[in-house]
């Protein structure tokens, strides 16, 4: 039997920059007990705006977000199998450090970082793969 | 996945528009030969040779996914021999139940 593929959205509409900005992607994709999301930068969950900082502040405000649409899907950060994060510059990989101790403190998900050229000055993009919880 | 013809096995270097509709050609030949379709696709990593091409990638993107678009990440890389976009694609078995 095929796994059903449903999209899944932020409850905050604020949050579903996809929809707001136009752009040709979901926010998440579930496939049976999975969900894959879209790649994230740091946006104000006030305002819908694009919100630069410092590298741990853009880090901060999009994992909280993260957390917001895994909730919105009946997931969480604990259910995070695996992150793909995206810095202007690997200088900086100590602080995405510091900032993901904080939102995975026991047993964090698998993770890549690569140094990477983002848009409207953005410094930091995130993605994950997380997993539904069942009972 | 990069942009190659199908019946002849040649790289086709071209705009980001024509490297992109050949790639969602073949994918569609790929995916449709294996019981599945883009309809299926979960999770798309495209990558482009430059940002400042992002909105020509999203015009052609919406040809082939018009609704219910796959999660993405896009990123600016150098690909190898001088291609323009290669895309790095997920995508479910099987045809959604009704």
């Amino acid at each position: 039997m095929a796994l059903a593929r449903t999209i899944i959205e932020p409850r905050n509409a604020m949050l579903n920059v996809s929809k707001n900005r136009g752009l040709p992607h979901s926010p998440g994709v579930r496939i049976g007990n999975l969900l894959f999301l879209s790649g994230m930068v740091s946006v104000d969950p006030l305002t819908g705006e694009h919100k630069q900082g410092s590298l741990i502040t853009e880090t901060t405000q999009i994992l909280e977000n993260m957390s917001h649409l895994l909730e919105s899907a009946g997931s969480s950060l604990k259910n995070v199998v695996k992150t793909t994060v995206f810095v202007y510059d690997m200088l900086e990989f100590q602080n995405v450090n510091d900032v993901f101790q904080k939102f995975f403190p026991v047993n964090p998900p698998a993770r890549t970082v690569c140094g990477a050229q983002l848009s409207f000055g953005f410094k930091v993009e995130i993605e994950c793969i997380a997993a539904v919880e069942t009972e | 996945m990069l942009a190659v013809n199908p019946d002849t096995g040649e790289r086709e270097h071209g705009t980001v528009t024509s490297e992109t509709r050949r790639i969602f050609e073949n994918l569609k030949i790929l995916l449709e030969g294996n019981g599945s379709s883009l309809a299926r696709i979960v999770q798309i990593h495209a990558m482009i040779y430059s940002r400042l091409e992002y909105d020509v990638l999203n015009r052609v993107y919406r040809q082939y996914l018009p609704d219910h678009p796959p999660a993405r990440m896009v990123w600016q890389v150098t690909i190898e021999s001088g291609f323009k976009v290669q895309l790095d694609v997920i995508a479910a078995a099987g045809q959604q139940e009704k």
